[in-house]
């Protein structure tokens, strides 16, 4: 893959800022502790994260997605 | 390590309040954490309570209420409407105002509160016990020895996955919701809440509109993320508005969203030192998602287990499974039987909803009821209207 110019994107865990209320549940439902409250932010710890889509299926405003 | 409590509270919401507010009163050193840096915020709750969910725990203070309910209705997505007049059913709370009360009261009585402090980990001292907590606040990271935990950190429940607790909660296991505070609602009944049951948009929960005095209400609904097929609770609260309010409805003065753990019996409540909580012990009541009146049940019991076990000379542990044991003993019993009727309740079509709420129209509308006890509800209606027991063949899964 050389001199093509194209770029791999990685698939990963996103997270729409202002679409996140803060609410803890997709905390309370990851399987792998991939995700942490702080005070004011939702930290995503992408090392953690396998992708499993269960956050982005609980999320009251879809806040969360994958791509 | 920088400071020694007997007691730390990690949360002030009413469990972690009314922790800190029983340890600090019976004499102990008690230190209560918040993370944000205002107490009652963010808002994450429809803040109804019943009468004795509130008065059993707490000597009801009127500041906390935004409105006194005296009547609830329920509908059905065909259109049965069953009104029940229960004089003192309970609150709508000022959720804000309520918790910042708990913890004004704690600190009168000797806690230390302090808000903007987040809890960033447990301190390992031997393999039952823990010697403390890992704080931070303003960027600072600092140890606080203590000899009990409560952990009152809501749904997240961080502080018992330290402790090595299995907290994660599955998704058939748990309610997804969104609310709006609505002002100049129209057609309001400010002492009536008023409950929807409809597949179309609160798949395996319901809507509700709760009034907050001054022509305002919580309009909101829950909905089960395992039968939504991918719908968004955000995204059926449009639809719910529109259908109550036929139109947009008022402007919304605050949008908030959260989630509702489903109750698992006495298995997260204790691990060492550190006993758990409320949201965080996924103390909710399965089939209204009541967790405020659970919530000061809880922290007030495992406090008073927290005090008898300091005032032991040995600090014996074994003397906090007293809060376990009392909780289930007060509470084990009705919330077993939220939790069979919301697994039969999570399988049941709109036609079930019209059969079962019409029917309980019969019995009690136009009543005035004193009191209801639900397990009572339940079994009328399945000694009444043998055609619901079909129902139960939702139980064989």
């Amino acid at each position: 893959m050389t001199g093509s110019g194209a770029t791999v994107r990685e698939t990963k865990l996103t997270l729409d800022v202002k679409a996140c209320a803060e609410c803890g549940l997709c905390v309370a439902v990851c399987p792998y502790d991939a995700l942490v409250l702080r005070p004011t932010v939702l930290e995503i710890l992408h090392d953690e994260c396998v992708l499993c889509d269960v956050c982005v299926i609980a999320c009251p405003t879809s806040a969360l997605s994958i791509g | 390590m920088d400071q020694e409590f007997d007691i730390v509270v990690v949360g002030a919401g009413p469990a972690g309040g009314l922790a800190a507010l029983t340890a600090a009163r019976a004499g102990c050193r008690t230190l209560l954490i918040e993370k944000h840096a205002v107490i009652g915020e963010p808002l994450c709750c429809a803040e109804g309570i019943s009468l004795c969910g509130l008065t059993d725990n707490i000597e009801l203070n009127r500041d906390w209420v935004a409105a006194g309910i005296e009547r609830c209705y329920l509908r059905s997505p065909g259109g049965m409407e069953l009104e029940l007049h229960h004089p003192d059913a309970g609150f709508v709370l000022s959720r804000r105002r309520f918790e910042q009360g708990l913890a004004d009261m704690a600190a009168g009585y000797g806690a230390q509160v302090r808000t903007s402090t987040e809890a960033v980990g447990l301190i390992p001292n031997d393999s039952e016990r823990f010697a403390g907590i890992r704080l931070r606040e303003n960027g600072t990271t600092y140890d606080v020895g203590c000899d009990i935990i409560i952990a009152a950190d809501g749904i997240e429940s961080m502080v018992a996955r330290w402790a090595g607790l299995d907290t994660v909660l599955p998704l058939n296991r748990v309610d997804s919701a969104a609310q709006f505070l609505l002002g100049d609602v129209p057609e309001l009944d400010p002492s009536r809440m008023e409950f929807y049951f409809d597949d179309r948009f609160a798949p395996g929960g319901y809507a509700w509109v709760f009034p907050k005095g001054n022509g305002a209400a919580n309009v909101g609904l829950a909905l089960a993320p395992a039968v939504a097929h991918g719908r968004k609770a955000m995204t059926m609260l449009g639809e719910f508005i529109q259908f109550r309010f036929k139109g947009p409805g008022p402007k919304p003065l605050r949008r908030s969203v959260g989630g509702i753990p489903e109750f698992c019996g006495r298995k997260l409540m204790l691990r060492g030192n550190v006993m758990v909580t409320g949201d965080a012990a996924r103390l909710v009541d399965s089939v209204t998602g009541a967790g405020i009146a659970n919530a000061l049940w809880s922290g007030r019991l495992a406090a008073e287990a927290a005090v008898a076990c300091l005032r032991d000379g040995h600090r014996d542990l074994t003397i906090l499974r007293q809060y376990p044991s009392r909780w289930m003993a007060a509470r084990g019993r009705q919330m077993r039987y939220f939790l069979w009727t919301r697994n039969i309740m999570l399988r049941m079509s709109n036609t079930e909803y019209d059969d079962v709420i019409g029917f309980l129209a019969t019995i009690y509308n136009g009543q005035t009821v004193t009191a209801i006890d639900p397990i009572d509800v339940i079994k009328t209606a399945l000694r009444h209207r043998p055609s619901l027991l079909r129902l139960a063949r939702h139980l064989v899964w």
